[in-house]
């Protein structure tokens, strides 16, 4: 038996250290393919640098369209995230707090859009905000990711349902106004959740490729998902020159991850010790 | 407090649903910037069933489903039944790159399998010495981008499958012990049967996924070698958005809602029929 387990236990780490070259191993070469020249990366593809230089990576900061991208990218993200956790908070807040007639009709209002994905309105959204003329704008982006709100309301009525009533009932006898009792005692509590949504809608926002390439095709606005797509056929034979537009496509949502996944942690923590 | 939700929810979701109903109903190309439409009844769906396009885009894209729902699921119950019964650094920086593609887009994703299997430098310069275009090849386009959607997908899955791991209690697994279960034993008598509920999300949730996959194929084939990777969503964009066949494609995006919400609905139904069966 206790043989047994050892085996197993061989196999197991064997089993984590190859799944994990092969998770992490297309990331990695991707970081050292950017710090590569061309002729380095073509000669020499699976293998170390020979001369490490940073020159695609000053070349993509400094010359071309890469930070126009990148800042399109970050505003469009900031907006939607700080639009949607507002949004959604005070909805889940009042789903959380009251029932009735209209009340619940509302939130299974809500609940549609959890069933019906984005790219079934496609053609009908693209008809109004080029109606609006808003084609070619961020705006018309942003509005399209601010409307997407029903996963998170839910999130957040769910984990106002989990707060006991009680603290907030306390407060309105000691005098305190409904509002207060949102804002200075649910909305402090309800910090992992928030985190939660934030993440969510960060990733959705900074990955989404569809609603950009429907609605701009201006390559001023251009989000950075279009932007290195743009990249892949601009620099159709260097390869080094592409994999450092790629590195920097893919930190932001993963630094944003990291710091907040142990928001989340701090945040459980800190809401388990106030109660 | 629920007015700026609803604010843009209305009109840019609520709206564009009733509107699209009634383009597919309509003929409206698009272009022409008129707002009123020419109304034809049922006439894109009569041409949509005997459009050999459609019908081709609708198996490529149940043969998508068909190759990545299976190793999705069963390399994210092996991987998360790994990260959650040890909890040594290694598991930890396994689970981080394993959750790492979460964060990624299917742009990169798809850029990523470009470069790993492209002629000049991926993959098939370390099996031949003559460059191999695996893209070029029909299947082996839809295969490359099934891999890099496994790839991309199996860390969201292991991550449902790690909250409802959470939710088994300890006791049970030390009741099997005391039984004299061992870990396969355990695995198979504890750990599946708990699961059946979480599986099943997980399992409509993958499925609704490869449904919905734009973003790799746009990056990766373009639909392309000779439509071979050409799924429905990407047949839907086409329509309304290449060849400018706006009504028609709302036509699609109706079919492709109508697959999405059976499948949605049957996983509301498995669910709740089940929930309580085990304890």
């Amino acid at each position: 038996m206790n043989e047994n387990y050892r085996i197993l236990q061989i196999i197991k780490v064997i089993i984590y250290i190859f799944l994990l070259f092969i998770m992490a191993y297309p990331l990695f070469w991707v970081v050292v393919s950017s710090v590569k020249t061309n002729a380095d990366l073509v000669a020499n593809p699976f293998g170390l640098p020979v001369n490490p230089q940073f020159e695609n990576i000053t070349k993509l900061w400094l010359e071309g369209d890469f930070p126009n991208y990148f800042l399109n990218s970050l505003v469009i993200s900031i907006i939607t995230v700080v639009g949607i956790v507002s949004m959604s908070t005070m909805a889940g807040y009042v789903f959380a707090q009251r029932k009735g007639g209209v009340i619940n009709f509302l939130f299974i209002f809500f609940l549609i859009g959890l069933m019906i994905p984005g790219e079934v309105v496609i053609v009908p959204v693209f008809r109004i905000i080029a109606w609006l003329e808003l084609r070619n704008t961020l705006t018309g982006v942003i509005l399209v990711y601010l409307a997407g709100t029903s996963f998170s309301i839910i999130i957040m009525r769910t984990y106002f349902l989990s707060i006991p009533k009680e603290i907030g009932e306390a407060a309105l006898v000691d005098g305190a106004s409904e509002f207060a009792v949102f804002y200075r005692i649910y909305l402090p509590l309800s910090a992992p959740a928030m985190v939660t949504i934030a993440i969510f809608a960060f990733f959705s926002s900074w990955n989404d490729l569809l609603w950009p390439l429907i609605l701009i095709q201006d390559t001023d606005s251009f989000t950075l998902q279009q932007g290195v797509l743009r990249f892949q056929d601009e620099f159709t034979i260097d390869w080094s020159m592409r994999s450092a537009g790629l590195v920097f496509s893919i930190l932001p949502p993963l630094i944003f991850y990291l710091i907040f996944n142990r928001g989340i942690q701090k945040g459980l923590t800190a809401g388990a010790i106030k109660i | 407090m629920l007015v700026p939700a609803l604010f843009f929810y209305i009109p840019f979701f609520v709206i564009p649903i009733v509107l699209g109903l009634a383009l597919s109903f309509a003929d409206w190309s698009g272009i022409s910037g008129s707002l009123s439409l020419g109304w034809n009844g049922i006439e894109n769906y009569v041409e949509l069933a005997n459009d050999r396009k459609f019908w081709s885009s609708l198996r490529i894209t149940f043969k998508f489903v068909a190759m990545t729902v299976a190793p999705i699921l069963i390399f994210s119950l092996l991987l998360s039944n790994a990260i959650h019964s040890s909890l040594s650094l290694l598991s930890e920086t396994v689970k981080i790159a394993i959750l790492t593609p979460i964060a990624m887009s299917a742009v990169s994703i798809g850029i990523l399998a470009t470069f790993f299997f492209s002629p000049t430098i991926g993959i098939p310069t370390l099996i031949s010495d003559r460059p191999v275009d695996i893209f070029a090849d029909p299947n082996g386009a839809l295969v490359t981008i099934a891999i890099a959607h496994i790839w991309g997908g199996v860390g969201f899955s292991t991550f449902i499958y790690l909250a409802g791991l959470q939710a088994i209690p300890e006791v049970l697994y030390e009741a099997a012990k005391i039984d004299g279960a061992n870990v396969f034993p355990r695995f198979w008598k504890v750990t599946v049967p708990l699961l059946r509920e979480t599986t099943i999300i997980n399992l409509i949730l993958i499925v609704i996924i490869a449904f919905r996959s734009f973003g790799l194929i746009y990056t990766m084939t373009r639909g392309g070698p000779y439509r071979a990777t050409e799924v429905l969503s990407f047949f839907m964009y086409k329509q309304a958005f290449v060849s400018f066949r706006m009504s028609y494609g709302s036509a699609v995006a109706v079919i492709l809602f109508l697959i999405i919400l059976a499948l949605t609905l049957f996983q509301l139904r498995a669910t709740r029929s089940g929930s309580s069966k085990f304890y």
